[in-house]
């Protein structure tokens, strides 16, 4: 019996194979392990499940005194008769703006965990390349957010089967998703790639910007270009743009009705009478409509060529000397020299006793100072921000107060997460100045953060009125307390920083019902912002539940 | 000192890690061997209080540690075998950072860190961040934090992986240095570094305790059951499946097999008794195991 071993030639392996052969195999492997990663991870079954509540949130009864999409014309606001091709243009328009913003924050990430756990350079080493490699990921984050895109379909057709009025026509109903999910969930995918490989994109400060390049990319840009917003049908102009179907559905609207729509809302606007509704123009796919998709969906190449144009510049980085910090000394060697007394069996250097007194303020003072030495540059214009609320007079200070509370979210939204993130736990856990519960150690240190940080804008709430200075106490309350919570139950940062960052939006406008710490409007809404105080604590709560059964459990 | 009695560690999946795992500890270095999957990081995980066991008592000095983990992390250093750092921050800022969870303040802070950095001979890089540094160097940080604090207990789990030969046995030194008025638990793969530092081994296999002593005896005990003989290459495939092969190299005579044989003289024409080495003993040890 031979003990050789068998080994193929090379002409017999799959490896050998051409190079276009080569791209897709890469491609292939890339798909199939961001897939099995993806659909293993509990995020996409809260997802789901959120896709789900949405789709029935936003298609309410006709008769009820709510509505999601609604259009103003001739002075008054109307909403469509749930025919087949209204209902699928609402899912499908729904699908198309609110899960990019969300999906985002799903997909997001992925290059930037293979650099840091060092996974990058063992793909490099094999024969793919970085264009195959940033397609591949791209490939799945597109095929993976059209998934969940298309789950918004059965919803459809089933508040179609309830509430829906005239004919089940299924091209109506899905037609109008074939036209707008693709383009929009490829675009999504396209940019969430080149945030990841982005420097300072890449992390807390891209997912809290996400939320402003989203509002410019998806609404702001197609609005603006296409002219059907300015209330001048003069200026209304064809458009190749339109990620998530704004003009499209304005177009439908428009065929719908005999006067100009000025006006689009979408969002949970509740009324005070039932709905007026309106028949729905059903959808006419014709030639130009297909190609003015066709060319939206083309527009996802310039992020993704763009993402594989930085990545392979950044790629090449890794060859540089890494950046000296806190010291001037220049020209010292890479690798520290040998002890070659030691080497050759010597005495290693004295071992002297420490003296130590652990306790759980020394704890969180550790974890506070880490906060602040891994908060990047944003820290500083955070503090900039946070002392310029005491100077600027009147209601101006609003403004710095309001950038504060923005940039605070990417300095603290990692920090529960921390030693997940970076696979430090079983160090960290082991040392004795942690209290038994690390969700109150990671709570107080935020909160001392935030505190410390926020003295300025709270002394200048405080200064004035009573009123204001609890508001922004409870808001704060609020802030760390999220941060700490939902940071604790994701593993990292990306639901408190896009909700965080969505919340922060709604909450800044005038008079906003949702101003978490009443420094934004006339009054302070202490109801509020004692409610989001109490889901903050909510969280907080969860958490300490979650790691004491995790610790039952073993 | 460290009194470990009737350990087991049984995982959601159902796996079990440690099965009735019994070993008492005194000053000194213990070197912890056994193959991949014989549950030592559980072991050690669970001693230094981050993983609880299903069954079973650590004893730290009289004081239960599952009951009370703070008496033994005040005392502990602890060096995973996966460890992470943060990227972002420098060796000092990140030794200071370990230095305040350990307790230490102030200049004691401040001076122990930079002796740590001296000791595991960092200072160029001492300023640097983390991300640029190189897996040897980083093992030099893990190792740095672990003797923050002047540990009475320090686990190290694969502690040399990475580093390059003059510094495995500069840091095998300074373990053995330490194991004087100190528990130390070392864990690897490298039966040289236990052969070098440790006054006792324990072999683990399967979750199970197989063989606690001291090198000598081990190396006593693997005397007369240790064989080499030259075989033809069609023969070797034969001679494998019927001894522990601990080592082979082809020559023009033939195939040099250096093998263990757990009782009696092997049915392989030609074997000569050889003096054996620590890793013929382990490895007689574990074939006497699943024997």
């Amino acid at each position: 019996m031979s003990a050789a071993v068998s080994v193929n030639a090379p002409g017999n392996t799959r490896a050998s194979t051409g190079v276009r052969g080569q791209v897709w195999h890469a491609m292939a492997a890339q798909i199939g392990a961001e897939t099995r990663s993806r659909l293993r991870s509990p995020s996409t079954i809260v997802t789901v499940l959120a896709l789900f509540a949405a789709a029935f949130v936003y298609v309410p009864a006709p008769d009820a005194k709510r509505a999601s999409i609604m259009w103003e014309v001739g002075g008054h606001m109307y909403s469509g008769t749930y025919t087949a091709g209204f209902i699928g243009a609402v899912v499908a328009l729904l699908t198309s703006m609110l899960l990019p913003l969300v999906g985002f924050y799903l997909v997001a990430g992925s290059v930037r965990r293979d650099l840091e756990r060092r996974v990058w350079p063992i793909i490099a080493a094999t024969r793919t390349s970085a264009t195959s490699y940033l397609l591949g990921k791209w490939v799945a984050s597109f095929a993976y957010l059209l998934v969940l895109a298309a789950l918004a379909l059965l919803p459809a057709t089933y508040l179609f089967l309830r509430y829906g009025t005239g004919p089940f026509a299924l091209g109506q109903l899905l037609m109008p998703w074939l036209l707008l999910a693709p383009a929009a969930m490829a675009f999504t995918a396209a940019c969430a790639l080149l945030f990841d490989v982005t420097p300072g994109l890449s992390g807390r400060g891209g997912y809290v910007l996400w939320f402003f390049v989203f509002s410019f990319l998806f609404m702001m840009i197609p609005a603006g270009i296409s002219g059907r917003f300015d209330k001048d049908p003069t200026n209304d102009r064809s458009t190749t743009y339109d990620p998530a179907g704004l003009v499209f559905f304005h177009d439908l609207i428009a065929r719908s009705v005999a006067q100009p729509v000025h006006s689009l809302s979408l969002g949970v606007i509740i009324l005070d009478e039932p709905v007026r509704r309106l028949p729905f123009a059903p959808l006419r796919v014709d030639g130009g409509l297909l190609a003015r998709r066709a060319a939206t969906f083309a527009w996802t190449a310039l992020p993704l060529l763009a993402a594989i144009g930085i990545f392979k510049l950044a790629a090449g980085r890794g060859a540089r000397a890494p950046r000296r910090r806190g010291s001037r000394r220049r020209g010292a060697p890479a690798t520290p020299p040998m002890d070659w007394r030691a080497a050759s069996g010597g005495p290693a250097e004295a071992f002297r006793p420490h003296s130590a007194t652990p306790s759980f303020a020394r704890a969180v003072l550790a974890e506070g100072v880490l906060l602040w030495q891994s908060a990047s540059w944003i820290k500083w214009p955070m503090l900039a921000a946070a002392g310029a609320s005491l100077f600027v007079p009147g209601s101006g200070a609003a403004a710095p107060m309001a950038i504060f509370l923005l940039l605070l979210a990417p300095v603290i939204g990692e920090a529960a997460a921390r030693e997940q993130l970076a696979g430090t736990g079983a160090t960290v856990y082991a040392q004795p100045g942690l209290p038994p519960s690390r969700v109150m150690w990671k709570l107080a240190a935020i909160a001392g953060f935030v505190a410390l940080a926020g003295s300025p804008v709270l002394l200048r709430s405080l200064l004035r009125g009573a009123g204001f200075g609890l508001a922004m106490l409870l808001g704060l309350a609020f802030t760390a307390m999220a941060a700490a919570g939902l940071g604790w139950l994701t593993g990292g940062g990306k639901l408190f920083l896009g909700l965080y960052t969505a919340l922060w939006y709604v909450a800044i406008q005038r008079d906003s019902p949702l101003d978490f710490v009443g420094a934004f409007g006339a009054q302070p809404r202490l109801s509020v912002c004692a409610a989001f105080a109490a889901a903050g604590a909510a969280a907080v709560v969860l958490a300490a539940a979650v790691e004491k059964a995790r610790a039952a459990r073993g | 000192m460290l009194e470990i009695t009737g350990l087991t560690k049984r995982y959601p999946n159902g796996t079990v890690a440690l099965a009735d795992f019994t070993l008492s500890l005194g000053e000194g270095v213990l070197g912890l061997l056994g193959p991949n999957g014989a549950g030592k990081t559980t072991l050690m995980s669970i001693v230094a209080t981050v993983l609880r066991p299903t069954a079973g008592t650590v004893r730290w000095r009289g004081v239960d540690a599952l009951a009370d983990p703070l008496a033994i992390r005040r005392e502990l250093g602890y060096l995973p075998q996966d460890f992470g750092v943060y990227d972002k921050l420098t060796a000092v800022e990140l030794l200071r950072y370990f230095g305040r969870l350990k307790g230490l303040a102030g200049k004691e802070l401040k001076v122990a860190v930079e002796e740590m950095i001296d000791l595991v001979n960092l200072r160029p890089a001492a300023n640097r961040r983390l991300g640029g540094f190189s897996g040897g160097m980083r093992q030099r940080v893990g190792i740095a934090q672990a003797l923050l604090g002047d540990p009475k207990l320090l686990i190290v789990d694969e502690p040399t992986v990475g580093l390059d030969p003059e510094e495995r046995v500069r840091f095998r030194n300074l373990l053995s240095e330490l194991g004087h008025g100190r528990t130390v638990i070392l864990s690897t793969h490298i039966v040289s570094d236990v052969e070098a530092i440790a006054e006792r081994i324990a072999v683990i296999r399967q979750g199970r305790l197989v063989r606690c002593a001291a090198p000598e005896e081990l190396l006593a005990h693997a005397v007369g059951r240790v064989w080499r003989a030259v075989v033809s290459a069609e023969r070797l495939p034969e001679v494998q499946r019927a001894v522990a092969v601990s080592n082979l190299t082809r020559r023009a005579d033939g195939v040099h097999v250096r093998f263990v044989a757990a009782a009696g003289e092997p049915a392989i024409a030609g074997a000569m008794a050889v003096e054996p080495t620590l890793e013929d003993a382990y490895l007689l040890t574990n074939v006497e195991a699943v024997a």
